[in-house]
């Protein structure tokens, strides 16, 4: 039956849709009530403006887009506010729920044009209904008419999904929820509120819309199984808990006055929405339908006496079915009734009353035992609470103490990392002086671990190592927590090389991802327990750890320079190869004409003769300057440099450009030296000083090779406490966009350079504090110039 | 031929200088030194020059410049140079202008003696050739105009009867002209003088 008249109910919407679709839109003139072309929809906003803009501001939009020629304008209202709204005539469309339409259409003759297709999950369902449901398991509700005295939660006495359906079940059930239910409250939305009040046990039974429990489930906000559904139905195609009959989704419905134009165009426009557009998705809808038949909410209405239906017709109707019979007995009791009349009706007052008052006693008494029950459980409450904070107040104290000395510590430990005056090793010193101080401790002990074995590096307190001392790690505490790989506290029960200890801390230290030492502290009390002071032990380790790791990285920078400058050097000796052979064989040329003459003067029998001494000491003078040539290139060539001490950089100057003499001579190109007065010593060592000069010289040869007069003035001198060295050449001088680049690795003007001579000679000075410049000179060629820090006489 | 040959020395570094004229002098030989180029061959007499030892880089005027300097004044002096290691290329164009022989330094002092002495002994060699053919011109030009007429009638291989008779003097006069001639000539033998007068290049 109710399926039939859906049907029936259906064909004014194709109709209307039919003819929508037919209708030529010429009708516009007339079109736009109150005003030019603005179209109002008023929105049941049930739960507030902000909300109800949200979800159909989009589709108010869409319409404006749709129908052209017209602006939609939407408008929230309250119930109340929207029904006022309709009856002055204020709204041209309305969007509300199915019952407040039924009012709607009944009271001011508002059309349907339009059923929402409501969107809930990947259902699309054009009916809804409600759920009553009461916690699984230990209620005794089983059935609505269990519900007799009991408390029930619900959305509005006027909210349609959030009671009325459920009243107008209860009441097929001989409920009267305002009558029967022990407590009936209304809280409004959200629905979850009843949802959550339900299971929590505050009530005993609720309603809701259908689809708000699977909702919540997904959300994960509640348990399905918790949940008990009363008078649960199936319908065909609907997915949700329900214990009522389904009713048809909200409808968008026109005003009286609206044109059959605009609603139609309207009408269109809902219909052709895109169930997967953006305007339906932000409604939460999948489009719109075909209006449905909203027959079942005016049966409803009327089943409640509700709404349009809420005129007291009742007792007229009885009064008219009952007429003979009223009339019969009304002649007989005529006389009886003026005099009972007055007693029947205080009768039926008192009974009333005694009933009501009996009633209320119950629920009174009901209310007080609740009372006291809370009042005992929250006197419960209020003392764990006591006792909680009592305890927290403790631990509290505690731990600002503990937070206070970890506080000093940490202060501590920051100075001394902070301390440039302090070297590495003074500062692990002071670091574990510190975290004895800090956790009572008598020792502590920083050791290297190296192939199995424990190599003390610094040690606090009477610990027999010194700093150097090796054992096997086997047997010792640190054996532990090395294979821990973590720190590790707590007695110690035997008693090893580093002394009888009753307890111990031990943490490893890595560098990277493997551990390079261990940190120990001993004590004879059990000291550095708690999670704080840990956590100090851990940064310390830490802070240990990251000192070795830059001290290494230090290490390999300064290897890979003094290579990368030892290849330099083999380099520079390699190209200067040929030149330093003629240096050779002068000398040894020399030494050879020299004894050879001798030798036949001494044969021939002429060796008294004062001229064999003479040039014998001149061969020697010879043989000694080609030894010192040698030397002084395997020095130059040699991998590693001496210490750093007092260089003069005079004398490396002269020897730099010794070793270029050859090389210079053979391309043509005077050297000069120009030492002007005393120079301070500079802190490097000579190869340093001698590789940076000889690196200059012999790009200033080259350069100046190219020009006439060919020139290289090797200069230096005194300047504010640093020594200031110029290799200036009488080359054609430095074009512009050298000049920039010239330091860079790689970076070469020869053809067969390596590029790496004057990245090397920077690093080499920079190293040693010192600045390097490239410039032209006033009068042409290019000048290099290195400042060195001279040392100061005190150190 | 006591006259002396010097030999000279042409190299920008002291030492060697210094030491290569104390081995030269060791064997007696004469020896000048020059620290470079332009001095030497402000000095240099070619007839008075045995040998010359040439540093090949030098600064100022290179051994090459000096070289080719030297080949416009005079080609028959040999000029030793002195190179270093890997200077083959210079090495090979002072050969082509004419060196006599290259050494690389340093050298053993028996090796550059023995270089130095077959310089100078081809040195000697041609010097004395040009002195024989000096001689000869002198010789030559003091004979009378009948001694060189008998003179060209000999290289003919004409017998004194027949010289007597193309000159129309007697066989007599023929054989003291010719005497004459020998002795002023210097030659022994008539195959000496035939040679003298072709290495000479004369025209009778």
């Amino acid at each position: 039956m109710r399926t039939g008249n859906r049907v029936l109910g259906l064909l004014p919407g194709l109709a209307a849709l039919l003819v929508a679709l037919a209708a030529p839109c010429d009708a516009r003139g007339t079109a736009a009530p109150n005003g030019a072309d603005l179209v109002r929809v008023g929105v049941l906003a049930y739960r507030g403006s902000a909300q109800a803009r949200s979800r159909w501001a989009a589709t108010v939009d869409y319409l404006s887009h749709a129908v052209p020629g017209y602006r939609f304008e939407l408008k929230p209202y309250s119930l109340d506010g929207l029904e006022q709204a309709v009856a002055r005539d204020e709204v041209d469309f309305v969007l509300t729920n199915p019952g407040h339409y039924v009012v709607l259409e009944a009271g001011y003759g508002v059309t349907r044009i339009a059923t929402l297709r409501n969107r809930v999950g990947e259902h699309v369902l054009t009916r809804f209904g409600a759920v009553i449901f009461t916690r699984a398991g230990a209620s005794p509700v089983h059935s609505l008419a269990d519900l007799a005295g009991r408390s029930f939660m619900a959305v509005s006495p006027r909210a349609f999904g959030g009671f009325q359906m459920a009243w107008l079940e209860l009441k097929r059930h001989g409920i009267d929820p305002f009558e029967d239910l022990g407590d009936l409250r209304f809280v409004g939305f959200p629905q979850d509120a009843i949802v959550r009040a339900v299971l929590a046990g505050e009530v005993d039974a609720g309603t809701v819309r259908t689809d708000t429990l699977e909702r919540m489930a997904q959300e994960g906000a509640i348990d399905l199984d918790a949940i008990r559904v009363l008078n649960r139905r199936f319908e065909p195609d609907f997915p949700f808990f329900l214990s009522t009959e389904l009713y048809p989704e909200w409808p968008f419905s026109r005003s009286r006055n609206t044109s059959q134009d605009l609603a139609q165009r309207v009408a269109v426009a809902l219909l052709t929405l895109d169930p997967e557009a953006p305007e339906a998705r932000a409604a939460g809808t999948a489009g719109w339908t075909i209006p449905l038949d909203y027959t079942p909410v005016h049966a409803l209405y009327r089943a409640l006496d509700i709404g349009p239906y809420a005129n007291p017709v009742t007792l007229a109707d009885v009064v008219e079915q009952y007429t003979p019979w009223l009339l019969a007995w009304s002649l007989v009791l005529l006389a009886l009734a003026a005099a009972t009349a007055w007693t029947l009706r205080m009768n039926r007052r008192l009974a009333v009353e005694v009933t009501e008052r009996k009633r209320a006693q119950q629920v009174l008494a009901r209310h007080r035992d609740l009372l006291e029950q809370r009042v005992v459980e929250r006197t419960a409450d209020l003392e764990r609470v006591n006792r909680q904070l009592a305890q927290d107040v403790a631990a509290r104290e505690r731990a600002e103490q503990a937070l206070r000395r970890s506080d000093a510590v940490l202060k501590r430990l920051h100075r001394i990392i902070g301390d440039p005056t302090l070297d590495p090793a003074a500062r692990t010193q002071r670091m574990l002086e510190a975290v004895c101080a800090y956790g009572e401790l008598q020792a502590g002990v920083l050791a290297r671990v190296e192939d199995g074995d424990y190599v003390v590096c610094a040690r606090v307190g009477p610990v027999p190592a010194q700093p150097g001392t090796r054992w096997a790690v086997a047997g010792l505490p640190a054996e532990d927590v090395l294979r821990a790989g973590d720190l590790l506290a707590g007695p110690v029960d035997h008693a090893g090389p580093l002394g009888a200890w009753r307890f111990r801390i031990g943490i490893p230290v890595y560098v990277g991802d493997r551990v390079r030492c261990v940190l120990e502290f001993f004590g004879d009390a059990p000291a550095l327990g708690g999670a704080m002071d840990q956590d100090v032990l851990r940064l310390v380790a830490q802070w240990i750890g990251a000192e070795l790791a830059r001290s290494e990285a230090d290490e390999q920078l300064r290897r890979h320079q003094e290579e990368l400058a030892h290849v330099g050097r083999l380099s520079a000796v390699g190209e200067m190869a040929t030149s330093l052979a003629h240096e050779l064989n002068q000398p040894l040329t020399a030494v050879v004409n020299y004894v050879g003459g001798s030798l036949r003067r001494l044969r021939a029998g002429s060796g008294a003769d004062a001229g064999v001494v003479e040039a014998m000491e001149r061969a020697m003078g010879e043989a000694t300057r080609a030894g010192r040539i040698i030397r002084h290139l395997r020095d130059f060539v040699r991998k590693a440099p001496d210490e750093e001490d007092r260089v003069d950089v005079a004398r490396a100057a002269a020897a730099a450009v010794e070793l270029v003499a050859y090389e210079a001579r053979r391309k043509g190109v005077r050297v000069a030296l120009e030492v002007d007065g005393a120079l301070p010593a500079v802190c490097a060592s000579q190869i340093q000083i001698e590789q940076v000069l000889v690196n200059l010289l012999r790009n200033a040869i080259d350069a100046a090779q190219e020009g006439e007069g060919a020139r290289v003035d090797v200069s230096a001198r005194a300047a504010d406490g640093r020594v200031v060295v110029a290799v200036r050449d009488s080359g054609p001088g430095l074009p512009a966009e050298v000049v920039g680049r010239l330091f860079e690795p790689f970076f070469t003007t020869k053809p067969q350079g390596m590029g790496m001579g004057l990245n090397i000679t920077r690093t080499i000075v920079e190293g040693l504090g010192g600045r390097i410049e490239a410039t032209n000179a006033p009068g042409g060629g290019a000048v290099f110039t290195v400042m060195l820090p001279g040392r100061t006489d005190d150190e | 031929m006591n006259e002396p040959l010097w030999v000279h020395v042409v190299d920008d570094e002291a030492a060697v200088r210094d030491s290569l004229r104390w081995l030269l002098e060791s064997v007696g030989l004469h020896v000048r030194t020059h620290a470079e180029g332009e001095a030497f061959l402000a000095a240099y007499r070619p007839g008075e020059t045995g040998c010359v030892l040439l540093d090949i880089r030098m600064p100022g005027l290179s051994g090459i410049e000096v070289l080719e300097r030297m080949q416009q004044m005079d080609g028959e002096v040999p000029v030793i140079v002195f190179t270093g290691h890997a200077d083959v290329p210079l090495a090979v164009r002072a050969m082509r202008l004419g060196a006599f022989d290259f050494i690389e330094k340093p050298y053993s002092d028996s090796l550059l003696l023995e270089r130095v002495q077959r310089a100078l002994g081809q040195r000697r060699r041609r010097r004395e050739r040009e002195l024989a053919v000096q001689k000869t011109r002198e010789a030559f030009e003091r004979l009378s105009p009948r001694e060189r007429q008998v003179l060209a009638h000999v290289l003919e291989g004409h017998s004194n009867k027949r010289i007597a008779e193309a000159l129309c003097l007697s066989v007599k006069t023929i054989e003291v002209h010719r005497a004459s001639l020998m002795q002023k000539m210097d030659a022994r033998s008539l195959a000496e003088l035939v040679r003298r007068v072709v290495e000479a290049g004369l025209q009778p």
